[in-house]
């Protein structure tokens, strides 16, 4: 719903992102106070240290999985497909990424889209079962993807995989020089113009660009052409067809760009963290993706920055301050439980009955709630909730 | 725009030719075969379950008959893709509407401009006019391969605006279509068949549960889109005072097999129909 008592003349007016001076101050604010935050951090060179570093870490982990469920959110909010192989297509641009710095030499600003690119074919390769399966099925034909991909990384055998290729050269030179490091790869800082991002404050900058950038570009997408195409095949695929819209190509564009966004998030937390692990790109990892969306709401603009924000304040205070007030008494309670094993059995069990309750008590998610409140404010003082 | 031209040309714009569809063992269509001419209200008419929808669905590419052709202006369109249908010029309404459900009237509009537009991944992805601040020889040479997504959604807006307009939508724009009433919502789906700027429209059941005023309604907007727009209609109603009133033609089915065909007097008269309508006489 929009405000009062405001008037659009023209129709880019009508489609503008930021309509009124409100929304630009908004805007304006979220930003300078985004750029702003590293500032005042040890790092920042203020001399302040109000910010801890841990906070910037966060964020950064963060505004990784940000644009990795923005990507998620086209697919599942605005396509009405499923995938529960993101972390799979972050893993596949995570290595590409890496491979390319390390052993080619890459800059990251060519390794990156790179990535994405290998990333996004990747997903249409797995997407293809969208043609003939909807819903569960879907997701189980995605799942292959979760299992398949990072089993390939971490069992790779140069000289098994070689071998076959001995007659071609450059072939079985390429396969046996990959080295996907087994169970660990190390990957090298990124840089850009031989200026290496080594500290908290860098990589937080870096990932805010890309945050920004693909943040824009997935609003954008979404209200053109291509966006009001998939939200026509969530809405209505038979009657989408109809109207003219070749359905299987706009979902396969779907998969790709909603890998694409993997790969560009998996690029980004494999040069961050250092290092490429199997358990940083396992199942869960895909399902806590998921989740984030299905918290912010899926099919909202919101829905992924809503989702990431409050998951991440779940997973890291509230669960643990619900074990830490859980902990004594579930042993006092429950006599028969092995009192070392509460610590680590609790948060998960936690953030899963959390999970149960958002799904139960705000099933459309945050992001919903959001445009009510909105709603209920600009109909002030006439307001009913 | 043009008034329609009124009176048959000599080729049909729309020849379904002995089309036959059957589910298993059901045979929803044998062997219908009529020609609609352009410029034509055509009406199907017939009991339920006679094959009225299964026609119309064979013609917009939701079945495709097992046998037989369909001719849309002289073009075989029995096997071409669904999605490629609409840019010929065939659009279509649903009996149970078919909106995109939480999309606003506007975008549901700017959805079936779709055939029209360009603007693919990136230029969806950058959108805004970037090329703004360029001198203008220069933007020029770039205009001739790329055209910002924002200006293409200018241009059909007032197109879409136009369908709005027209079918006194204006005050539900803004609204998500789920939210509309029920005639509202047909209405709405009439508009986004509109903005297709089709040849030929294939209105499946528009006045279905609707009371008379927006009967009345509805009938005036389909007589307007074929006076103004020379729009070819094939509709298919039940009730039979409008039909007669409205459409030049009819075709009657029942059992999935043509049994009339002819102006609303001739339907009228027809014994077959009368039967199929009202039962034998068995006194």
């Amino acid at each position: 719903m929009r405000p009062s008592g405001i008037y659009d003349v023209n129709y880019i007016q009508d489609q503008s992102l930021v309509r009124t001076r409100v929304d630009l101050f908004w805007v304006g604010f979220f930003l300078l106070l985004l750029i702003a935050i590293p500032l005042l951090s040890s790092q920042g060179g203020l001399g302040a240290s109000i910010v801890p570093l841990r906070l910037l870490s966060i964020l950064t982990t963060g505004g990784i999985y940000l644009i990795s469920v923005t990507g998620l959110n086209i697919l599942l909010g605005y396509n009405g497909q499923i995938s529960l192989g993101q972390a799979a297509f972050m893993m596949v641009g995570a290595y590409t990424s890496a491979l390319l710095v390390r052993d080619s030499g890459f800059s990251i600003v060519f390794a990156l889209p790179i990535a994405a690119i290998v990333s996004g074919v990747l997903g249409i390769l797995f997407g293809l079962s969208a043609l003939r399966v909807k819903g569960f099925y879907l997701a189980m034909a995605t799942l292959s993807a979760q299992f398949m991909i990072p089993w390939a990384f971490t069992s790779y055998d140069a000289e098994k995989i070689s071998r076959p290729f001995k007659s071609i050269g450059f072939l079985h030179d390429f396969f046996r020089n990959l080295d996907f490091g087994g169970s660990e790869m190390i990957v090298p800082n990124a840089s850009i113009l031989g200026e290496e991002f080594t500290t908290t404050l860098d990589k937080y900058y870096i990932v805010l660009f890309f945050v920004i950038f693909t943040w824009i570009a997935a609003r954008n997408l979404l209200r053109s052409r291509v966006g009001r195409a998939w939200i026509s095949i969530r809405d209505n695929d038979l009657a989408a067809e109809q109207l003219g819209i070749n359905v299987f190509r706009y979902k396969m564009m779907a998969f790709f760009v909603c890998a694409v966004y993997a790969g560009i998030a998996g690029s980004l937390k494999a040069h961050i963290d250092g290092n490429i692990t199997k358990d940083a790109y396992n199942i869960e990892v895909s399902i806590r993706l998921l989740a984030m969306l299905v918290i912010g709401g899926a099919g909202f603009a919101l829905g992924p920055t809503f989702g990431v924000g409050f998951f991440l304040f779940m997973d890291r205070y509230i669960v643990h301050w619900l074990r830490d007030l859980f902990e004594k008494r579930i042993v006092e309670v429950l006599t028969f439980i092995n009192p070392a094993n509460v610590p680590g059995a609790l948060p998960p069990l936690l953030l899963g009955m959390l999970l149960a309750l958002f799904l139960i008590y705000q099933p459309r998610g945050i992001a919903y709630r959001w445009a009510i409140l909105q709603a209920a404010w600009r109909l002030r003082p006439f307001t009913k909730v | 725009m043009p008034p329609a031209e009124n009176g048959a040309s000599s080729s049909p714009i729309l020849h379904v030719e002995k089309i036959s569809l059957s589910f298993g063992g059901i045979k929803a269509i044998q062997n219908v075969d009529f020609k609609v001419n352009p410029g034509e209200i055509f009406a199907i008419i017939g009991p339920n379950g006679a094959g009225k929808t299964s026609t119309i669905n064979s013609i917009s590419g939701f079945y495709h008959p097992q046998q037989g052709r369909i001719l849309f202006e002289g073009q075989d369109i029995t096997h071409l893709p669904t999605y490629k249908r609409a840019p010929l010029g065939i659009a279509r309404t649903f009996q149970n509407i078919a909106l995109y459900t939480h999309m606003t009237t506007l975008d549901n509009l700017m959805a079936a401009r779709h055939i029209f537009m360009k603007s693919g991944l990136i230029s969806g992805a950058i959108y805004w006019d970037v090329f703004k601040f360029l001198p203008p020889n220069l933007r020029d040479s770039i205009g001739k391969y790329w055209k910002p997504a924002i200006q293409e959604d200018v241009e059909n807006r007032a197109i879409v605006e136009e369908v709005i307009d027209f079918l006194e939508m204006n005050h539900v724009r803004k609204r998500t279509v789920g939210t509309l009433a029920y005639g509202l919502r047909k209405r709405v789906e009439l508009g986004r068949a509109l903005v297709l700027q089709p040849k030929l429209l294939l209105l499946d059941e528009p006045m279905a549960g609707m009371n008379v005023e927006e009967k009345e309604d509805m009938a005036r907007f389909i007589l307007d889109i074929h006076d103004y727009n020379g729009t070819t209609i094939v509709l298919i109603e039940h009730d039979m005072g409008l039909v007669m009133d409205i459409a030049d033609r009819i075709v009657v089915l029942d059992f999935g097999q043509k049994i009339a065909e002819g102006t609303p007097d001739e339907i009228r008269r027809d014994p077959k129909v009368i039967e199929a309508y009202l039962g034998e006489e068995t006194v």
